[in-house]
């Protein structure tokens, strides 16, 4: 039998219901894996081990009365841009080392009222941009040479080490999606305005979302139904009005799924090409139908989206700015300083440029239920790499980094990443799978289709870096 | 990677850090060399990204005006 730590939420919840294993076991086991293999890989910021046991002595007492909640006793992690009341936030800023709130996120209060239990907060990349936080480096657990992807690279080495089941990250340009490629999880960017990002420091607030990172689509869903929803908090907050796809479940007979071959496909590896590949065979072979779609505004998205980071990043930080030496990493700097030179005018036209590109998304959507491109255009990079290697040709880090990532915060889709197989190296590569506004379970529906008929996401690094 | 010389770097540096300088007192100044052509570097890509941008097809300028976005995932637009 896997031990707890090794368990999914889903297990967990049937472990716990048949009374096979407690919250207070599940929670320990999992503390016992963040002593083992965390002090190198440094996914966990924050440990908040007395408030989880005391978290999940109540789940445990909550379940032997009969009255659990949807997540009663599954650890999690947050993201450290994510505010916890009493518990430090320091957004892997210098800025706000000693920063401590006195009120939780909406998403960080929701889990705890789903009965999730809050074992830490997570290692992020500085502001949730740039290079790693002040806080060293997190190792990516397949191989401690590689970079984990960020900014929510805490969350997916928590997740994909097996130190909890799920854990919360953001995406603005693909942070969510990035780290859950290079690590093997499986990440949802849920879409624009479906989860509250009251309380969430901000990195850019049109292009910011909130979402559930796991080893599934299965849990991702558990977890994104507690978290889904309007909140009055968010003035950004959208209540849509279902999120569901018809079907029977078993097959996909009846799908018909895109694939954009304009700009996600004119750089990647081999190896990534064929990753899509591997799922478009398996769509099909579960009943789907595949059509070839056209995006042809898609090449300037990853424009649009660094144009419209820089300037609302420069607004956002004007008051702290003049501690620019206390920002980390070449990286931030950089962003920071050429932050400055985006003016009004290229940031209103980022902006008048949205409803085009959505527009060109919705008819992809008139002609499919979802839509299938490459995951990340190369497995992890070495963490000696200075940008990307494609082909042979080297490119800048930021001409690779968000390329296949932006056109869904641009348009706000809802987009989830899923392993599918390996690249050179035994590195993990993937996929992701979006689908229109508020049809989220779409994505979800599809990757649970493909994950009962694979078994890439059950995939493990061989050992951990020791 | 930048197709630029570290001199040109520098030089082109020189000129970034009194611009930014101006815009961000002080702190810029307190940054080490290699964080300047760093961020000169990254400078040159964002010229040409920006150009991108400002050459955008016209077609965008019969575009509907950007809806307040607390909209626009509403109206499917």
């Amino acid at each position: 039998m896997a031990e707890l730590h090794e368990l999914g939420v889903a297990e967990l919840l049937a472990l716990f219901r048949s009374g096979q294993a407690s919250p207070v076991e599940a929670a320990n086991a999992c503390l016992a894996r963040i002593d083992a293999v965390d002090p190198r890989l440094n996914a966990v910021l924050t440990l908040c081990a007395d408030q989880a046991v005391d978290a999940a002595a109540e789940s445990e007492r909550r379940w032997l009365a009969g009255e659990a909640r949807p997540l009663e006793g599954v650890p999690f992690g947050l993201k450290d841009i994510i505010k916890t009341a009493g518990i430090r936030t320091t957004g892997g800023s210098l800025i706000y080392k000693d920063y401590v709130p006195q009120e939780s996120a909406t998403v960080a209060v929701q889990l705890a009222a789903a009965g999730a239990v809050l074992l830490g907060k997570l290692q992020t990349m500085e502001f949730a941009m740039g290079g790693n936080s002040h806080y060293g480096p997190t190792l990516n657990p397949w191989n401690a040479d590689r970079v984990t992807g960020g900014s929510s690279s805490g969350s997916a080495v928590a997740v994909m080490a097996e130190e909890m089941p799920f854990a919360i990250g953001t995406d603005t340009g693909g942070s969510i999606r990035i780290p859950s490629l290079f690590c093997g999880a499986t990440g949802l960017k849920p879409s624009f305005g479906a989860v509250s990002r009251n309380g969430v420091f901000p990195l850019a607030w049109t292009l910011d979302h909130v979402g559930p990172m796991a080893r599934s689509a299965a849990d991702v869903k558990l977890v994104l139904d507690a978290i889904w929803g309007p909140d009055p908090a968010d003035p950004y907050s959208i209540g849509y009005p279902a999120r569901g796809m018809s079907g029977d479940g078993e097959t996909l007979a009846g799908v018909r799924v895109a694939i954009c071959r304009d700009w996600f496909f004119d750089l990647l590896e081999p190896y990534a090409e064929d990753a899509v590949t591997r799922v478009a065979t398996a769509l099909t072979d579960l009943g789907a139908e595949l059509v070839e779609v056209s995006i042809p505004h898609a090449f300037l998205t990853d424009t649009i989206c660094w144009v419209i980071i820089l300037a609302e990043m420069a607004a956002l930080h004007a008051d702290t700015m003049y501690r620019l030496q206390d920002y980390g990493e070449i990286v931030t700097r950089q962003l920071m300083v050429n932050a400055q030179f985006v003016g009004a005018g290229d940031y209103l036209r980022a902006l008048r440029m949205i409803p085009v590109i959505q527009r060109e998304a919705n008819d992809v959507f008139r002609t499919a239920d979802a839509l299938l491109v490459p995951g990340m255009p190369t497995i992890a990079p070495q963490l000696t790499e200075e940008g990307f290697t494609i082909r042979g040709s080297s490119y800048l880090w930021q001409e690779i980094i968000s390329r296949t990532m932006s056109f869904f915060n641009v348009t706000g889709l809802p987009t989830l990443a899923i392993p599918a197989g390996h690249g050179d190296d035994g590195l993990p590569v993937g996929v992701q799978l979006a689908a229109p506004l508020g049809a989220d379970d779409v994505c979800l529906r599809l990757a649970a289709a493909i994950q009962a008929h694979t078994s890439y996401h059950r995939e493990r690094p061989a050992s951990l870096p020791g | 990677m930048s197709h630029d010389t570290d001199a040109e770097l520098d030089l082109g540096a020189g000129a970034l850090m009194e611009h930014a300088a101006g815009l961000i007192p002080d702190a810029v100044r307190a940054l080490p060399p290699e964080n300047m052509r760093e961020a000169m570097a990254f400078h040159r890509w964002l010229e040409g990204r920006l150009a991108e941008l400002r050459a955008a097809p016209l077609s965008f300028v019969d575009a509907d005006l950007p809806e307040p976005l607390i909209r626009r995932a509403q109206g499917g637009a």
